[in-house]
């Protein structure tokens, strides 16, 4: 008896850690949402004076109103395009796929904020490919401020997290299904809509879920692209908010946030319910050979491949040029030869601050040591909920989600606070222990869909197969579960370590002496106008996070599987 | 009695400000126990410095002090300015506090003072501080940092940029086509020190809502961030961005050839970046001698050859209070440090001047 | 002693009711076939008796223990059932070779490494398996990956052995073979063993005991021969064996002797199962095919029409008809006279209610 309920155990103490990780931050938000002043002060009462304020802001509703125009735009670029990407990828013989799938995620390597000046570079009213549309045309063609630009941009580089989750779905279809189709003599595309795109919709429903919310919580790109047309999304919103009184006034940043969480609710739901009833779609696994791709013919290559290139220039070589070339210059833009001006000072100002060093050397035992851990905890997690019919189960899918619905900076004051205000954490705060434990938070929508996506390949057979031999629960998942998914597990690391490479928001408020990491920097020399700097340290994590990944693709990880 | 010579010492400063009077210095006079502060500072061995600075300019004032106190370590915190205001009132509450001086632009500084977050201390090096630097015996103007004109010098020349702030009006109004689009400012609303400049010009401008509003018809634009303006001054998408911080100006003018700095001739405000210490802080006796260090000749001048201007006339180097005065053809004009700036976070003060610069811009 | 007790199992899966009351037993080197269609909840029986599935009520005994007695809340896990289980899908584990697959329920166990070691080799030996000891399961045919999955199972001795349609993935063949080998490594070992199957021919031939489900309920239990030769059910009779089903109407009762005719034909057999009520009851009667004898020449039988025969190739079988009545009759020879005399011996023509399950 007793030892029937270990699971138990297990289950509700994972579940109840993960409750208190996730929910301490993000109460604390809430509670201080309805607070008239900082919730350590004790002067402040309690009321709807927050929401009172930003509910009668007109700048407010046009925030809102922007935010979600601008979540539906992104969804509707990144979604179609990251399908469609992750199917000429995964499932037809496009030539140069095995070089194409690295590219894919490179937008995801950095920061928005740092993609937003390497859009300026490139594309801005003074550009280095604007001024050479403008030698031809006589006018620069296009405008990259504004909603437009935002929503395009936006769109675009938020491809790869549509590809990652919709190529992973795909890998997994049998091609003996799309096959079967194609013997009733459907074409490619017919395959595509009538086979393959309902048997990867709930992973794009996933994915569209995930991308509102990206679009919600973005702050790098509406600052960098809509701010010169003065659009204003609720991230900036808070942003000027902030400044308002001219010292943070918290309740207000977090009303906007409550509105922002308060949005992700129907959400999930919404998810929730649309993949019940798709449940019947949930094939995991086909048995047979999954070699076979559809062939493209040459004209179908063709269009295909200018498609992904097209996409690769504007999503990756535009932002990402735009950033090598400015780490590289001192001088750029109109009436300027960038070859006169170039210069290997901006890397040279770096070894000169050891702050920097430092910051380099955390980020990465961060990202390398701390992902493994984080992928520890998620898998934790996701055995947690594995075949769990509990009435606790379904609480794990809003509480995975929950603090990516919140904007970053919002979630790093918050993680501060907590470390700051909980005795029994007080000792971790001047530690990478503490960025570490917000880190692995942040990351949860991310790591534990692709970790429970694996644990949902294996078969049931094999975990009742150990229990029937004697295993308790978790000798099964020690023994069978877990050395089954291992390169899923090594996938998610790879994953987790590229995305805490490049976060910035949570650390600017938790990092101190000795704990800094990049993106934290850059976030202060941002207001300091270091941009040379900024563009040298962009462009050293691009090579390093990009050699880091081909070298995991090489020893045979697999990020999307 | 005492209150009353502090608002008496307080309109002096204001006085001082607006004639822009620059005292003379006065020899710093350590007294004769100061070893003993160093002893203890040196047996806490470290302190704790709050500060959004360039890292250069951190990384020169460290190696300045570590030369002079080498058994004291300095970690320096490089946070923005509004997460060094949500740190030190956190770390308070929590009674974590965590820093030992705390350094920012002074309207934030003062805020902080006013709230209790700062013991007095008076420095051996208070008298070289200008009257208007000083705050209290707790607060000290470290810096002098001068709102500028930068512009880009490939696509205009330095004829066509206004030299007063008349000139400035006169120009958007006349040359409105020249300039649309491509003239900027930091944004009052989205920045503190944007809405610092702003307050400022309303003060020692008779026309400056007239100027906003010729500003919001020529499509003037307005960004939060240093990094912004300078990519956009740089490449030409801006001609010219006023109210910039001439510190950082004129550092970037020296390593991108096409950056012109120019100071205006009829006022160049100025504000200070202030240190003071923070109550409750681990290391009192380090965070006096890192003070101390800050004021000193030897301070001042490691962190002026680094770019920021030293606010003492004794530097010496081209970078102190006197060249910047230079700059600005004699017209220098310090915000001084007083209750003005604390009374500037009233809440309704400063809606009040958003709502009327919203309207004047025409949004 | 029974190793093995089941009483009144019930298992509901969401608002179906799949288990409706199951109850048997079963003792040392005695194979148990739970026996039934798709649906009839035979798999959920194996699976409550494995722990996989907890009912909401019943007892479950395993060799002495009590692993499941919902009245008092007692449900042991199945790891601690002492049972080896044998899936329809083998499960092997595909990260461990054959050796460590079969070594890993020692290993729980605690059992030396030499020790199991020497144990492993033993039991990969009596399945003719020694050889592929340091192969993964993906390198291994499928009859050789059901042995693994059968080793795998009985290595540490288990007090039950169950096995989920165990050669339902084999090709005919290697079928027949198996039904042998099993029953044989069963008997040798004196273990109780539980199997599940849908096929009768497997059933009738590995089991001591066969159980016959049908929507929850276990209709009727018996040996092989029993089962087949004395069903209690029209659903038994039918379930089992290659059977004519003739409805009508009973011409006359006694007793156990029954008449029954319909258009044009009358025939006697014995009552089954629930009494006839008296004459003129609407009844079905199943006969097996072997059952019947056909002659060209006249007997006592029922003279029909021949309407065609086929080849089978150890024999014929024609289809008959008298009337409404249609039946299919094996013979060695072809026919070729229209007219036959078809002999329905009384004894195996089984009378049930038109109504009776």
């Amino acid at each position: 008896m007793a030892r029937a309920t270990e699971a138990i155990i297990f289950r509700g103490t994972v579940v109840a850690a993960l409750a208190a990780a996730v929910l301490a931050p993000v109460g604390l938000i809430i509670y201080q949402s309805f607070l008239s002043g900082p919730f350590f002060d004790p002067t402040a009462t309690v009321g709807w004076d927050a929401f009172g304020f930003i509910f009668t802001d007109p700048d407010f509703y046009s925030a809102f109103g922007v935010t979600v125009i601008f979540a539906i735009g992104v969804v509707a670029i990144a979604v179609p395009l990251g399908a469609a990407l992750a199917f000429l990828l995964t499932r037809t013989d496009l030539i140069g796929r095995k070089i194409l799938e690295p590219l894919a995620l490179v937008p995801m390597f950095l920061s928005a904020i740092v993609l937003g000046f390497g859009y300026t570079v490139s594309l801005g009213p003074s550009g280095l490919v604007s001024l050479g549309a403008e030698r031809i045309f006589g006018f620069v063609p296009w405008n990259i401020y504004g909603l437009g630009g935002l929503i395009l941009f936006g769109g675009l580089t938020h491809v790869p997290h549509v590809y990652l989750y919709a190529s992973a779905a795909m890998r997994n279809i049998a091609s003996d299904m799309e096959e079967a189709a194609r013997t009733t003599g459907a074409g490619i595309w017919q395959v595509a809509w009538h086979v393959t795109w309902p048997l990867t919709f709930p992973a794009l429903i996933f994915a569209s879920m995930l991308n509102v919310l990206l679009a919600f919580e973005s702050f790098g790109l509406p600052l960098i692209l809509g701010d010169p047309a003065g659009t204003v999304v609720l991230t900036t919103y808070i942003y000027k908010l902030t400044a308002l009184l001219g010292v943070p006034s918290y309740q207000l940043m977090a009303a906007v946030a409550v509105v922002l969480l308060a949005l992700t609710f129907p959400l999930v739901f919404i998810q929730r319910r649309l993949l019940a009833q798709s449940r019947r779609y949930v094939t995991v696994g086909g048995k047979g050979a999954r070699a076979t791709r559809i062939h493209l013919g040459p004209t179908m290559q063709c269009v295909a491949l200018a498609g992904v290139a097209l996409w690769l220039l504007l999503a990756v070589v535009f932002p990402i040029g735009g950033i090598v070339v400015r780490a590289f210059v001192s001088a750029w833009g109109r009436g300027i030869n960038i070859f006169e001006h170039l210069t290997l000072d901006n890397f040279r100002q770096l070894l000169i601050v050891p702050a920097l060093a430092r910051s380099l050397t955390n980020t990465v035992i961060l990202a390398v040591v701390g992902g493994a851990i984080a992928v520890g905890a998620y898998l934790l997690v996701a055995l947690a909920g594995h075949r769990w019919r509990g009435r606790f189960s379904s609480a794990i899918d809003y509480l995975v989600l929950l603090p990516k619905a919140l904007p970053g900076l919002v979630v790093g004051l918050s993680f501060f606070w907590v470390f700051l205000f909980v005795p029994a954490l007080q000792p971790l705060r001047p530690t990478l222990i503490s960025l570490l434990i917000a880190y692995t938070i942040v990351g949860l929508s991310y790591g534990f869909r692709m970790i429970q996506a694996n644990l949902l390949q294996v078969s049931p057979d094999l975990e009742e197969a150990a229990r029937t031999a004697g295993a308790t629960t978790g000798q099964t998942w020690r023994s069978v579960v877990v050395p089954i998914i291992r390169p899923g597990l090594i996938g998610a690391w790879t994953m987790m370590i590229i995305v805490f490479l490049r976060e910035y928001a949570t650390g600017v408020y938790l990092m101190t002496n000795g704990t800094e990491v990049l993106g934290s920097m850059i976030v202060s020399m941002i207001a300091g106008g270091s941009v040379d700097m900024i563009a040298a340290l962009s462009f050293i994590s691009i090579v390093f996070t990009l050699g880091g990944f081909v070298l995991a693709l090489r020893l045979g990880v697999r990020v999307n599987e | 009695m005492i209150r009353s010579l502090e608002r008496l010492a307080g309109c002096a400063a204001i006085i001082l400000a607006a004639t822009a009077t620059i005292s003379s210095p006065k020899a710093s006079e350590y007294p004769a126990d100061y070893a003993q502060l160093v002893a203890a500072a040196e047996k806490e061995g470290k302190v704790s410095i709050y500060a959004p600075t360039d890292p250069a300019q951190s990384k020169a004032l460290m190696d300045a002090f570590n030369a002079k106190h080498p058994k004291i370590k300095v970690e320096w915190n490089d946070i923005t300015a509004q997460a060094l205001f949500s740190r030190i009132i956190s770390e308070a509450a929590a009674g974590q506090v965590g820093g030992d001086i705390a350094w920012n632009v002074p309207d934030m500084q003062l805020k902080l003072v006013s709230m209790g977050h700062a013991v007095p201390y008076e420095s051996p090096e208070a008298a070289t501080v200008p009257e208007w630097g000083k705050y209290k015996g707790i607060a000290y103007a470290t810096t002098i940092e001068p709102a500028v004109i930068m512009y880009n010098k490939t696509l205009t020349s330095e004829d066509k940029i206004p030299k007063t702030h008349d000139q400035l009006l006169d120009t958007l109004k006349n040359n409105a086509e020249a300039w649309r689009g491509k003239v900027a400012t930091f944004d009052p609303e989205k920045s503190g020190t944007g809405f610092l400049w702003s307050r400022n010009n309303e003060r020692l401008w008779p026309d400056f809502w007239t100027f906003v509003k010729e500003f919001g018809k020529v499509g003037g634009q307005v960004y939060s961030s240093s990094s912004q303006f300078k990519e956009k001054v740089l490449s030409g998408e801006l001609l010219m961005a006023f109210d910039m911080n001439g510190a950082y100006a004129r550092e970037w003018a020296k390593a991108a050839p096409n950056l012109g700095v120019i100071a205006f001739n009829d006022y160049t405000q100025a504000y200070s970046r202030v240190a003071f210490i923070i109550k409750d802080g681990k290391n009192p006796n380090a965070a006096r001698v890192f003070l101390d260090f800050m004021l000193s000749q030897e301070g001042q001048r490691a962190v002026s050859n680094a770019g920021l201007p030293s606010v003492r006339r004794d530097v010496d180097n081209g970078n102190d209070i006197d060249d910047i005065n230079a700059l600005s053809n004699g017209k220098l004009k310090p915000i001084a440090l007083g209750q003005d700036l604390i009374d500037d976070f009233d809440p309704k003060t400063r809606t009040t001047f958003l709502a009327r610069w919203k309207r004047e811009l025409g949004k | 002693m029974s190793d093995l007790i089941v009483r009144n199992v019930h298992k509901r899966l969401g608002a179906l009711a799949v288990l409706k009351g199951a109850s048997f037993s079963g003792s040392k080197g005695q194979i148990v076939a739970l026996l039934g269609a798709s649906g009839s909840g035979k798999t959920t029986l194996l699976r409550c008796i494995a722990g996989l599935e907890t009912p909401e009520k019943g007892k479950i005994e395993i060799g002495g223990t009590k692993v499941l007695d919902a009245d008092s809340s007692l449900i042991l896990p199945p790891e601690r059932r002492d049972i080896g289980l044998v899936f329809q899908s083998y499960a092997l584990w595909p990260h461990r070779t054959v050796k460590e697959n079969v070594a890993f329920g020692l290993q729980l166990r605690g059992v030396p490494s030499s020790e199991a070691n020497a144990r492993v080799v033993a039991m990969l030996e009596k399945l003719g398996l020694a050889h592929l000891a340091d192969r993964y399961p993906f390198q291994l045919s499928g009859g050789q990956q059901q042995r693994v999955a059968i080793c795998r199972a009985l290595v540490y001795n288990p007090k039950v052995l169950l096995l989920d349609e165990p050669l339902s993935n084999l090709d005919a063949k290697l079928r027949e073979e198996a039904r042998f080998w099993i029953r044989k490594l069963i008997l040798d070992l004196e273990i109780c063993a539980v199997m599940v199957t849908h096929d009768q021919g497997e059933a009738l031939a590995m089991a001591d005991k066969i159980l016959l489900l049908k929507d929850g309920h276990i209709i009727q239990e018996g040996s092989p021969k029993a089962m087949y030769s004395a069903p209690e059910t029209f659903y038994a009779a039918e379930f089992l064996g290659t059977n004519n089903i003739i409805t009508g109407h009973a011409a006359w009762v006694d007793g156990d002797a029954v008449r029954i005719c319909g258009n044009g034909w009358e025939l006697d057999g014995v009552s089954r199962g629930d009494t006839l009520k008296g004459d003129a009851d609407a009844v079905k009667a199943v006969i097996r095919v072997e059952a019947l004898a056909v002659s060209e020449r006249p007997t006592i039988g029922l003279k029909m029409s021949l309407e065609a025969s086929m080849y089978l190739g150890d024999r014929w079988e024609h289809r008959l008809r008298m009337g409404d009545l249609v039946v299919r009759a094996y013979g060695p020879d072809e026919l070729s006279s229209p007219e036959v005399w078809c002999t329905f011996p009384q004894e195996r023509l089984w009378v049930f209610p038109a109504e009776s399950p």
